[in-house]
């Protein structure tokens, strides 16, 4: 093959990339009122990247896709809400930064346990099979299919600007939130909210260092 | 971890029997079945309001010896089971021998699931039990394969002696953290003991032969082995893992009774309250195909990090106003630090963090964040871009 062919080919190819983004990007705004259509978008989205880019570095992602992956949730998630959720009554009592603070320490947790997820993915397949919809509230229930078995995984949505954000997720009807809310509200009873504070602290911070 | 071997002695199927009259008389629905479709948190106008908790409904007065016995299983998970389903898994490196092995195990607790089924008035979900358990014994050949849910369509129905009675409005009475069986409550254990009844194995077990303990062993392993990381993962995703899997298990033990789950995958007798019931609950392969079909190529949002080098870095503060940042800023510049000011992006609203290079690894960088510890910055914590 020349060199001109080669860069003939090259541009092709670029164009037919850019093709597909601007087609993918229309099926997105076509079918961006649905929750359901939001949440496997942005589900697709992520496990397109892993399973495009894993098999790459011995099953390991590159930091680059890290970063992606961590976009694509904080794009879906609402860990403010979870946060809120998760504190219930301690929520009021602690001051609007120290709330702040708050979030970004339980967004960081929920992003790593996330991320470990992704990273030990092998091949589980993730299908959507209902909404429901009331008001600006919605459940879109799916299921991971691996072998043969199939864990349930309902996303709770709630609508904000049109944009349909989880605001917890049930996993075999356990719902995430609602068990850090039982786990907060012991530390805090025994640590007070400060002593909350330095185990998330602690824990993501073992986590980072062994990045 | 569960289930690793089942109570035998009849003497404490008498006690446990003893107390579950006494349950039933005094606290029946203390796990009350509420409509939680919708979470009712928010209902209220300020979306958290005093929620009440009390895990799920399940009340823990033996905790300190539940304790002792979740510690014991966790040891023994982390010493005993693991490696030896490892060194299984080593030997059967084939996962789908082992999902065949799997199968086997569930489909000989069909007469538990059939009987529930029925017991729960469910016919429908017997009805495929039932049939299940005929294809797959015969042409699954021992149950190894599972033809009648890949070839007939048929689903199970997993219902157990447990959920009968929740369905019965027993409540859980209070939680049990077995040694080797893992967490149950009061209602769930009877029901174990009542199912082992129907369970061949728990048969073999109990007349003491040592097949049935093999066999049991044999099952958990099987198990074990084919969810190797999932409680690690879990563990070291809690704060306190005995409270992390008590709620865990009354949550999920709910979502069983009221069969939430049975409804949100969309199979077994579904209960949605509206009447709707699996007019939208598609099969697995209709789904599978439509998934397929709508697979595109997708935009990746625009990177949310804003003026992000690579590296370690210690946050300083978060902040949504920005002329908190420009004050935060000053303050450093005072110490003689210098930070670097990230627009951190979320779905609906963005912040700004300040943060201070803290070098290429992260002793340096804590080392960096104990010297603004000591000038007074308290909020401060280690990332990674």
């Amino acid at each position: 093959m020349t060199l001109q062919r080669r860069a003939e080919k090259k541009v092709a190819i670029a164009l037919l990339s850019v093709f597909f983004l601007f087609a993918g990007l229309q099926i997105v705004s076509a079918a961006a009122s649905e929750p359901i259509d939001q949440m496997k978008g942005s589900v697709d989205a992520i496990l397109r990247i892993v399973r495009d880019h894993k098999p790459e570095l011995n099953g390991e992602l590159a930091a680059s896709f890290r970063q992606q992956i961590i976009d694509l949730v904080y794009d879906r998630f609402d860990f403010r809400a979870m946060s809120q959720l998760a504190l219930a009554r301690n929520w009021k009592t602690i001051s609007a930064p120290e709330q702040d603070h708050f979030v970004f320490l339980f967004a960081k947790l929920l992003e790593n346990t996330y991320y470990d997820r992704i990273n030990s993915y092998s091949g589980e397949e993730v299908i959507f099979k209902e909404q429901q919809k009331k008001d600006d509230k919605a459940m879109v229930s799916s299921v991971v299919v691996k072998n043969n078995t199939e864990t349930p995984v309902v996303y709770k949505l709630r609508n904000k600007n049109d944009k349909w954000l989880v605001y917890d997720v049930i996993i075999e009807g356990v719902s995430l939130v609602r068990n850090y809310r039982t786990q907060f509200d012991s530390i805090i009873e025994k640590e007070k909210y400060p002593g909350l504070v330095k185990r998330l602290e602690d824990k993501i911070a073992n986590k980072e260092a062994a990045k | 971890m569960r289930k690793l071997f089942n109570i035998s002695a009849p003497r404490s199927i008498a006690f446990l029997l003893t107390l579950v009259v006494f349950n039933l008389v005094t606290v029946p629905g203390l796990m009350a079945v509420e409509d939680d479709t919708f979470d009712d948190e928010w209902a209220t106008d300020e979306f958290v309001a005093q929620i009440p908790e009390n895990n799920g409904g399940m009340v823990d007065p033996l905790e300190p010896l539940n304790r002792v016995f979740f510690t014991f299983n966790d040891r023994l998970y982390f010493w005993v089971l693991k490696p030896v389903a490892t060194g299984y898994k080593a030997v059967f490196a084939d996962e789908d021998v082992r999902t065949c092995f799997s199968n086997a195990f569930h489909n000989i607790l069909a007469p538990v699931r059939f009987v529930n089924n029925l017991l729960q008035g469910k016919i429908v979900g017997a009805g495929h039990e039932l049939a299940s358990f005929v294809i797959n014994s015969t042409l699954g050949i021992a149950g190894l394969a599972d033809p009648a849910h890949h070839e007939f369509g048929l689903v199970a129905s997993d219902e157990d002696l447990g959920q009968t009675l929740g369905s019965y409005g027993v409540g859980n009475g209070f939680y049990i953290c077995w040694p080797f069986l893992g967490p149950s409550s009061l209602r769930d254990t009877v029901g174990t003991v009542g199912d082992s009844f129907l369970d061949p194995l728990a048969h073999l077990t109990m007349s003491g032969q040592s097949v049935g303990y093999a066999l049991q062993g044999a099952k958990q392993v099987n198990k074990v082995s084919l969810h190797i990381g999932e409680y690690e993962q879990f563990k070291e995703a809690s704060f306190d893992p005995y409270v992390a899997v008590r709620n865990a298990y009354a949550q999920h033990r709910h979502s069983r009774v009221i069969d939430e789950v049975d409804a949100a995958s969309g199979y077994g007798v579904s209960k949605k309250k509206d009447g709707s019931q699996d007019k939208e609950a598609r099969s697995v392969e209709d789904v599978r195909e439509l998934s397929l079909e709508k697979t595109g190529q997708q935009a990746i949002p625009e990177v949310f990090v804003e003026n992000v080098q690579s590296g370690y870095f210690v946050l300083v503060g978060v902040f949504r106003d920005p002329s908190n940042v420009e004050q935060q800023k000053e303050r450093l510049t005072r110490v003689g630090k210098g930070g670097v000011v990230t627009r951190y992006h979320r779905a609906d609203y963005s912040f700004y963090g300040i943060e201070v290079p803290g070098g290429d690894d992260f002793l340096a960088a804590k080392q960096t964040e104990q010297d603004l510890r000591m000038a007074g910055f308290q909020e401060t914590m280690v990332v990674w871009h």
